[in-house]
């Protein structure tokens, strides 16, 4: 019996896995190739030291990481992608929200305008985006000092680029800019999903205003906030065109993150094992948020 | 138990009147459905009591006291919505003492007023489960239960049975007539179901385009609608309307001829109606249950059965009676609705003879006001 079924023609159930497997085949090997093969070269990479052009790879085992724990340019790139990471959170889902719940409840006429104006820095290419911004920004010619000025007040002496104590605060501003009409789309998105009667039925019941919003909207859109969030973090933990274009990570390592760090290390000089190393620990911080927004949405 | 008191009220969106100058009260402890086709303002003066919406002009008051412009809270009325409107990320408790909550009253007296709530509705096995856990009648439940625990002074029902099964439905209906029994509250009832209407209300409000038509008993309305609107409105199959013609008139006796009917009638019109005059146009009403047996005097007229509809005990005859036709019915294709208190053994095809009795008849003038009730039998 068991050699009939094994060598007579496939079942519908067998067709079915064998159909799916082959569907799912191009994905997988796309997924493999570029994110796979890489993370895992990555990973490998790490416990070595050699540089791209080079044929012998030494073994230095955890070394590179030892050296990124030792290395305090290692460590103002880490708090510098913490920083942009918090802020981030802070500045674009927290201003993403406000200006969702105006679209939703506040702004009659002219929503979609709105709503279009505000997401579209978010279909322009960062590259594009830090050009802008370098020209906003530019201490001779950009408008931001000549408004600066005419209010009677004095810009940065070392421009607001150039100035270490300005220049992470000034990529906050540029990468809010860029995404806070991508928060903005997911909350909004939350929000309409909320019933209107929840609102009515709490307004019943006595909770109107900041009491309906703590009691019925933040629950109702708490899962778009964790999405949203961490999408956020991801974003402040991968940064690197908008540094690279905008600062180069400059001025004095002021604006160093991690990616243009690992990129200056492997590119510039030559350490790729140590700029390895330096990804695999970006990868495991990303992992880590993960798991914890996976868990957070569980519970939810 | 404080009665309800709505004065002229009249809301209006932008060019739309929804609410053309609405008055009744409902005295205490009385269940008041108001029903109505789609439309009709129903809803939007139950939610202009509940502080939804903001009336244009008229008065609200509940026991004497003005809550027109009260805040919703402030006004000591409890809302069930049609979709529950249960918040999904508590659970049933916190749901049912939300109100309480927000009022700052202690946890233990908002726990025993739920605890008591959930008895009366025999829900407290479900007290720590969250909505999605609960199937559609115990969400409705929940939904009485929040308006329970906030003890209000009127409670308003907005549709509550209309997402229920056939068969859940009717059992809510006897529970909160139940309810109702129990609490002895004031309730007010939205409903497009003259069902619900007709076995739930103390009082009905028939509503048409924004005005009231008829406040009555629900025997009342059946009996003695004031106008064809209200005749056809209540009652499943709807009434049959016959158009029909003054031939003769002497005293407050009319005589009308109708297209199918082989013999003229004579109805007596009812003391405070103005009788009409030969040649008015005028309307016969018949429901469907008074169709007789062939008694002597009973108008004989020969039909053919177009649809049956057997409900078991019970059985609705659509008949095609040549030019006997109902107007005023677009389902019905004209075809008289003839009711059978018994199981009929009919086919579409099979010939059939209606039985009317000519003292069945309801008349009503060209502008729809009832001109003549048929005696109650009882």
């Amino acid at each position: 019996m068991t050699d009939v079924t094994q060598q007579g023609p496939l079942s519908p159930r067998g067709r079915r896995d064998m159909l799916s497997g082959a569907m799912l085949l191009p994905a997988l090997a796309l997924v493999s190739l570029f994110i796979l093969a890489p993370a895992v070269y990555a990973i490998v990479g790490s416990f070595f030291e050699f540089t791209i052009t080079s044929r012998n790879w030494v073994f230095v085992g955890f070394g590179n990481y030892v050296r990124a724990a030792g290395d305090p340019v290692f460590w103002t790139a880490l708090r510098n992608n913490a920083f942009l990471i918090v802020g981030s959170a802070i500045t674009q889902v927290g201003l993403g929200t406000i200006l969702a719940a105006i679209l939703d409840r506040g702004v009659r006429r002219g929503n979609a305008i709105y709503r279009t104006i505000i997401f579209m820095p978010v279909v322009v290419s960062s590259i594009a985006v830090a050009f802008v911004w370098i020209l906003i920004l530019d201490p001779n010619v950009g408008p931001l000092n000549a408004i600066v000025k005419s209010l009677g007040m004095r810009p940065p002496k070392l421009g607001w680029l150039g100035d270490p104590q300005i220049s992470l605060w000034m990529l906050l501003v540029i990468a809010a800019w860029q995404n806070v009409g991508f928060q903005m789309i997911l909350v909004l998105a939350g929000l309409q999903s909320i019933p209107k009667e929840l609102y009515e039925a709490a307004a019943l019941d006595g909770a109107k205003g900041l009491r309906a919003f703590r009691y019925i909207t933040l629950p109702g859109i708490r899962n778009v906030l964790i999405v949203g969030t961490l999408i956020t973090v991801v974003g402040g933990l991968k940064v690197f065109d908008l540094v690279f274009v905008t600062t180069g990570g400059g001025p004095a390592n002021a604006t160093q993150v991690l990616g243009t760090y690992s990129y200056l290390q492997a590119f510039r000089l030559g350490n790729m094992g140590y700029a390895n190393a330096m990804s695999v620990v970006l990868l495991a911080i990303a992992v880590l948020f993960g798991w914890l927004q996976l868990r957070l949405s569980r519970k939810a | 138990m404080p009665s309800l008191q709505i004065d002229t009220v009249v809301k209006s969106y932008d060019s739309f009147t929804a609410i053309k100058g609405v008055s009744f009260t409902a005295e205490p402890g009385e269940f008041i459905v108001m029903v109505g086709p789609s439309g009709c303002g129903k809803s939007t003066l139950l939610r202009s009591i509940a502080g939804l919406e903001t009336i244009t002009s008229g008065a609200i008051r509940i026991d004497g006291r003005d809550i027109t412009h009260a805040e919703p809270s402030d006004r000591g009325v409890a809302m069930v919505f049609q979709n529950y409107a249960l918040y999904p990320h508590m659970t049933v408790a916190e749901n049912m003492g939300f109100a309480l909550k927000m009022a700052g009253r202690p946890k233990t007296e908002i726990a025993a007023a739920v605890a008591k709530a959930a008895k009366i509705l025999r829900i407290e096995e479900h007290l720590h489960k969250t909505p999605k856990q609960l199937s559609g009648g115990q969400k409705q439940r929940v939904a009485i239960g929040r308006a329970i625990t906030r003890a209000p002074d009127v409670f308003l029902f907005d549709e509550p049975l209309s997402n229920l099964d056939a068969a859940l439905r009717s059992q809510m209906r006897v529970e909160l007539g139940r309810l109702h029994a129990e609490l002895k509250a004031t309730m007010v009832y939205v409903t497009h179901d003259q069902t619900e209407a007709m076995t739930m209300a103390t009082r009905i409000v028939v509503m048409n385009a924004g005005l009231i038509e008829q406040v009555g008993s629900p025997l009342d309305l059946y009996n003695r609608p004031r106008n064809r609107f209200v005749a056809g409105f209540l009652g499943s199959p709807r009434m049959n309307f016959i158009k029909g013609r003054i031939v003769a008139a002497g005293g407050r006796t009319v005589t009308i001829m109708a297209e199918g009917l082989t013999m003229p009638i004579q109805l007596q019109i009812e003391p405070d109606a103005d009788v009409p005059a030969v040649g008015d146009v005028v309307t016969l009403g018949l429901r469907a249950e008074t169709f007789g047996t062939g008694a002597p005097g009973q108008i004989a007229v020969p039909a053919r059965v177009a649809v049956v509809e057997s409900l078991g005990r019970e059985t609705l005859i659509y008949a095609d009676a040549g030019n006997l036709r109902t107007f005023d019915s677009e389902s019905q294709d004209g075809y008289l609705a003839a009711h059978r208190s018994s199981q009929v053994m009919l086919r579409p095809g099979d010939p059939l003879t209606l039985s009317i009795d000519p003292a069945a008849f309801y008349l009503f003038d060209r502008n729809g006001e009832t001109l003549r009730f048929p005696p109650v039998s009882s």
